[in-house]
């Protein structure tokens, strides 16, 4: 199958180990990614606080680009991927959206073709290639690996595609490669992410009670979706944790990452030794 | 050009039903940040109804939500308090009203700054942008983490751009000329 | 079509329609009409006067067709075909056109309105001009009746109808009868023990020598028509011969699934066997076998523990399916509510924290003969010392159900209270607005008020758990602030639903239902028994969320319902049916297959369709279908409709 891909800015930089191992994921999985050529920042929560209309505009144009060429956009970051699904919504609902972009898209040389469907990463994986077919591939099951699953919001929320509350599908997968899925109630709610630079005296407790949780369950790790919530809950990890004195550190893996020593991928394609905290004394427990 | 308040709220996508609000306070007690607002979610839709512009767009509260849609998503009565929240803070910063969070804001067009010079966004330059336009010395804040996201090769040391960035930039730009706060 | 004398009738409805519509504009216009001889508007035509008006130009004028352009004919078509006939006319000599819901309601432009309303005129006017006389039928009425459901509401329908000397069938889906208020230790406003008011009820049914109960029992199909229904009733096999069983309970203590079961009855907060009794107070008091769980029945495969232990030898594993069929006269359905399963709301913690229980549990645990023996006891059987209850889970709600379920208001203040009473814990309620409206009930919140109870404005937003503790978040509205409150329990008061099964019931009775999946009545408020399915009254909480004193009025109103055909011993029915013309005919049978009423047979000998006229319900679905064109449906045939339609568009 191809899709195309739209990694969003932090994949290229700040969140090159998701990029890593998602390519190697894809690659043991048949899927085929192309980039969207020339795609750019989708605004994420800042652009729209600013100005309504050029928060519409910027996700617009990657879907224009992405128009131009077939198959899925495929997005692995929760921000990004509600970013373009709620362009689709405003545009599919309101006429003066529809209108004021096509008029811009217009003058800017722009053209909107066909609106095509954007889907997470996780989303494609669990639906395209399916978990039955997942368990068939496991080569390295995750056996005696605890983990809680970390769904965050944007994910879920307004738009997403599994439970806002409860979401199923990163639990089914990890099940599916063989790990021991600790129950979390902190799997939806807000790591602060957004506020992190601006108010990190809010965002630190959101970062504290998720982790405060993973730690209270025994959880070996924290599985994300998003480099938004990877980066807020590892990298502020040790100013939280002094914050609040506590001392256990909790390594923050993306699912693609698990994902890839599931399927047999060499450690170091995944990018695991990226983690500010580093997963990889946990991940001793399965060889 | 709107007959008060409300009316302008809800010229603004997600902003129309706001007149449907039960004051339920759902809204408040699913928001992870409502504890520290003076004015709860729920509230500020109260003050809007009650034409306060001023003390709601001049309040810090309306920057302390997290886009996290718990709100929207629990909401009983369908109302989109996120996109509300967003439209408020847009109003806020045409209107040049916000005066106790300048700070925050300097963040918030530090990243728009990016953006629109190279298309796309990168942690490093978008901390040393804000620093100089607030306070150099948060550097020094951001100076151990910093070194840690580049000794891990998390940084990107060469700015990302795109190709068409002309294009990024005339569309934000005519965004703005459209009025399209 | 032509020398006839039309009359015409603008009703401004007061201002409901004339404030849209120019109705006197109206009028004039439609007394330029080819055959018009009389056009009036008038403020109320279904007053008195109005209807006066009518029979004195029938007989002074000599009309003889009438057009009322006003309401839905829903209501009105019967009052004017009545006036019709007071005048000398036949009923059916009319015809409305229904310029309010269709136009005044709306239409907000009221020039356009004004044409609109005209163009129906037009319409009705050279539509009635080929109507005919039609004789209503009169049929007799069977005086049996059907009632669906033995909760309180179907209760009461069954004996009041059994206590005026006629026949019941009383229809019930699990083992006992009661309902959902046969779980409930007190009830609301006045507090009275819900076992001693319904016991009394639940014996008599069982006494009743003019009630027939089938219980483990669903109507799988209903034919026929008001006055003379034929009911299909399946029973399932109980593997329990209530003639000798006692309802000792001996087979209940030896079966090998004893305390593995949840239990049902207890809202799943105890535990019973494949072979139990479902409670004490129990009508039929009988055992009963669980198919879903009994080792024999699943398996093949038990030491048969019961049937050993039996002393009456009552247990017979040989028992089949039964089929039942009964003539009756009129249903009455009281199938109820089904709770709202907390578990679709996850953020209330509902099935993944312990102590999180929904109304119906806490009302079995404050029940003396429930699952604690009327302690509010946590899991690990300690009393909380701190509880909170969270209003309208469910209800309200555009995530779930947008209505109000009604009760919650009134059973959460009635939860504080008994939770103050059996413990000292702090109570909590989180509410969005206190709706406590009926008699007694202001009362009853004010004292429950002066209990301590402290009553929080803001609707629990979510249920965590915090360092072992269960916290409620909301927000205090009243005070503005975010709280977060620690309490040892929750009772989620979810909303009430219609019943699952609701879809199916609605189908094989042939009524509606409204946007909320509550079965449909005629007229939400003067009409609020019937459906609009002749013959066929609603009862209790399957027409909407309602507590017990409602329940019991509709029960009893929907018994007069049913008493009053019977009285009457005949009913007139709709004399609009289809016919076939045999000489076009052509004996495809396509209609045959296509009536929902099954009212039309193939004549194995002239091989042409015919239509049961008994049966038939006029709706037109042959009609439309036949390919020969030969079936007619009278007072809507082609002649008729066409008319219509060119009048409208003239
Ligand atoms: C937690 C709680 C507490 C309450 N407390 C009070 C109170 O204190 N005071 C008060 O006034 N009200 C109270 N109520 C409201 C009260 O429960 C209802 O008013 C009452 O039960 C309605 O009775 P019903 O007969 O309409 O329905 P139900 O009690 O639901 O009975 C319906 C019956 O029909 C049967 N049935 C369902 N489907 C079929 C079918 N297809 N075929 C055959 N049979 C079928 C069911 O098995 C059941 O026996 C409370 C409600 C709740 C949820
Ligand atoms: S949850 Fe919705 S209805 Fe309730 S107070 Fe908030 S915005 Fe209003
Ligand atoms: S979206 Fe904003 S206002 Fe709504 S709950 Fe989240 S943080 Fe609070």
């Amino acid at each position: 199958m191809i899709y195309q891909y739209y990694p969003g800015c932090s994949l290229h930089a700040s969140a090159r180990d998701y990029d890593e191992s998602v390519q190697g994921v894809v690659k043991s999985l048949a899927m085929e990614l192309k980039e969207v050529p020339d795609w750019n920042c989708c605004g994420a929560t800042i652009t729209p606080s600013l100005n309504q209309l050029q928060s519409q505009i910027l996700p617009a144009r990657n879907l224009a680009l992405a128009a131009e060429n077939r198959g899925d956009v495929v997005v692995p970051c929760n921000a990004c991927y509600m970013s373009l699904k709620k362009i689709q919504y405003n545009m599919a609902k309101y006429k003066v959206v529809r209108e004021k972009v096509t008029e811009i898209f217009g003058q800017a040389g722009l053209r909107l073709t066909g609106m095509p469907k954007v889907r997470h990463l996780l989303e494609v994986i669990l639906e395209d290639v399916g978990l039955e077919k997942i368990k068939q591939m496991v080569k390295k099951p995750l056996k005696d690996l605890k983990v809680v699953n970390y769904s965050g919001c944007q994910l879920v929320r307004p738009l997403g595609f599994d439970n806002p509350e409860d979401p199923q599908a990163l639990d089914n997968l990890m099940s599916a490669l063989g790990a021991e899925v600790l129950p979390f109630s902190q799997k939806t709610h807000c790591c602060g992410g957004s506020l992190i630079t601006t108010q990190p005296d809010l965002a630190f407790q959101m970062v504290d009670s998720i982790l405060e949780e993973s730690r209270a369950v025994g959880a070996d790790m924290v599985v994300v979706t998003c480099p938004m919530c990877q980066l807020n809950l590892d990298a502020y990890q040790d100013q939280v944790n002094r914050k609040f004195n506590r001392t256990l550190q909790v390594p923050i893996t993306y699912f693609t990452q698990l994902m890839g020593l599931a399927l047999g991928l060499n450690k170091n394609q995944l990018g695991l030794q990226r983690g500010i905290i580093s997963p990889f004394k946990a991940l001793e427990k399965i060889g | 050009m709107y007959k008060d308040f409300t009316d302008e709220i809800m010229s603004y996508p997600g902003g129309e039903k706001i007149m449907a609000c039960m004051q339920c306070g759902t809204c408040t007690g699913s928001c992870p940040t409502s504890h520290a607002m003076q004015y709860t979610p729920r509230r500020l839709i109260s003050l809007i109804r009650a034409n306060q512009r001023e003390t709601v767009l001049k309040s810090l509260d309306i920057w302390k939500c997290a886009s996290c849609y718990t709100c929207t998503a629990r909401c009983p009565r369908g109302i989109k308090f996120t996109d509300i929240m967003y439209i408020l803070k847009t109003l806020a910063w045409k209107d040049q009203l916000m005066e106790e969070n300048k700070d925050i804001t300097a963040f918030y067009s530090a990243f728009q700054d990016l953006i629109a010079k190279r298309g796309r966004m990168n942690e490093s330059e978008l901390v040393l942008k804000y620093s100089l336009k607030t306070n150099p010395a948060k550097l020094l804040e951001f100076g151990p983490l910093g070194m840690k996201m580049v000794l891990k090769g998390r940084a990107a040391i060469i700015p990302p751009s795109i190709r068409n960035q002309k294009q990024v930039q005339k569309i934000l730009e005519l965004a703005k000329e459209r009025g399209g706060e | 079509m032509s020398g006839q004398k039309i009359g015409v009738y603008v009703c401004h409805c007061g201002s409901n329609i004339n404030g849209v519509v120019n109705c006197s504009k109206v009028a004039e216009e439609a007394a330029q009409l080819d055959g018009v001889v009389v056009s009036k508007d008038y403020k109320y035509m279904c007053s008195d006067p109005g209807q006066e008006m009518i029979k004195a130009d029938i007989k002074e004028k000599g009309l003889d067709r009438v057009v009322v352009a006003a309401c839905s004919p829903r209501m009105h078509e019967p009052t004017f075909r009545k006036a019709l006939e007071g005048g000398g006319l036949n009923g059916y000599l009319l015809e409305m056109a229904n310029i309010r819901e269709h136009v005044s309601w709306v239409t907000k432009d009221k020039e356009e309105a004004t044409k609109k309303a005209l163009a129906l005129v037009k319409g009705a006017v050279n539509r009635v001009k080929y109507h005919q006389p039609i004789e209503e039928k009169e049929v007799p009425v069977n005086d049996a009746t059907l009632v669906i459901g033995a909760g309180i509401a179907g209760i009461q329908a069954a004996l009041q109808v059994a206590e005026a000397g006629h026949k019941v069938y009383l229809i019930e889906k699990k083992q006992y009868i009661g309902g959902n208020m046969a779980k409930f230790d007190k009830t609301f406003p006045t507090l009275d023990c819900a076992a001693c008011i319904l016991t009394p009820k639940m014996v008599d049914v069982g006494q009743n020598p003019n009630i027939e109960l089938y219980t483990s029992s669903e109507v799988i199909k209903v034919d026929g028509y008001v006055g003379n229904f034929t009911v299909t009733v399946k029973e399932k096999p109980r593997y329990i011969n209530h003639e000798k069983c006692t309802g000792c309970g001996d087979c209940a203590t030896a079966c090998i699934m004893k305390n593995r079961i949840p239990h049902e009855f207890d809202e799943g907060l105890s535990k019973r066997g494949a072979a139990y009794i479902p409670f004490p107070q129990a009508v039929p008091l009988k055992a009963v076998i669980d198919d879903q769980n009994c080792l024999l029945l699943t398996r093949k495969k038990c030491t048969l523990a019961c049937v050993k232990a039996c002393g009456r030898k009552a247990i017979n594993f040989n028992q089949h399916e039964t089929i039942h069929e009964f003539n009756v006269g009129s249903i009455i359905l009281a199938t109820g509510f089904d709770l709202f399963d907390a578990k679709r709301a996850p953020q209330y913690g509902y099935g993944r924290y312990p102590n999180v229980i929904n109304g119906l549990q806490f009302e079995r645990m404050t029940n003396a003969s429930g699952p604690t023996s009327g302690h509010i006891l946590l899991e690990d059987g300690t009393e909380p010392k701190s509880v909170a209850i969270i209003h309208c889970v469910g209800s309200r709600d555009e995530n779930y159900n947008k209505y109000c379920s009604r009760v919650c208001c009134m059973s959460s203040v009635k939860f504080a209270h008994m939770v103050k009473d059996h413990t000292d814990a702090e109570v909590y309620e989180f509410y969005i607005d206190m709706r406590t409206f009926g008699k007694g009930y202001e009362e009853f919140y004010n004292r429950v008020q002066e209990e301590g109870v402290h009553f929080i404005r803001g609707k629990g937003a979510e249920v965590a758990q915090k360092n072992g503790r269960l916290v409620v978040k909301a927000e205090d509205t009243l005070l503005g602030q975010y709280r977060e409150i620690p309490v040892d329990l929750v009772i989620l008061n979810t909303a009430l639903e219609p019943r699952v099964d609701a879809e199916k019931v609605a189908q094989t009775l042939g009524i509606s239902r409204s946007a909320d999946g509550f079965f449909l009545e005629s007229h939400i408020k003067l009409d609020p028994v019937t459906t609009t399915t002749d013959g066929i009254y609603l009862a209790g909480c399957c027409q909407s969320p309602k507590d017990i004193p409602d329940s019991v009025a509709q029960g009893s109103a929907a018994a007069s319902q049913s008493l009053a055909i019977i009285a009457t011993g005949k009913v007139k029915i709709s004399p609009i049916s289809a016919s076939v013309d045999e000489n076009q005919c052509a004996g495809c049978r396509i209609c045959v297959g296509l009536c929902p009423y099954r009212a039309i047979k193939l004549n194995e000998e002239t091989l042409r369709a015919e239509i049961n006229q008994a049966v038939c319900k006029g709706c037109g679905t042959c009609a439309a279908a036949c390919p020969s064109g030969a079936i007619k449906v009278s007072h809507f045939d082609n002649d008729q409709l066409l008319a219509q339609i060119e009048g409208v568009l003239a």
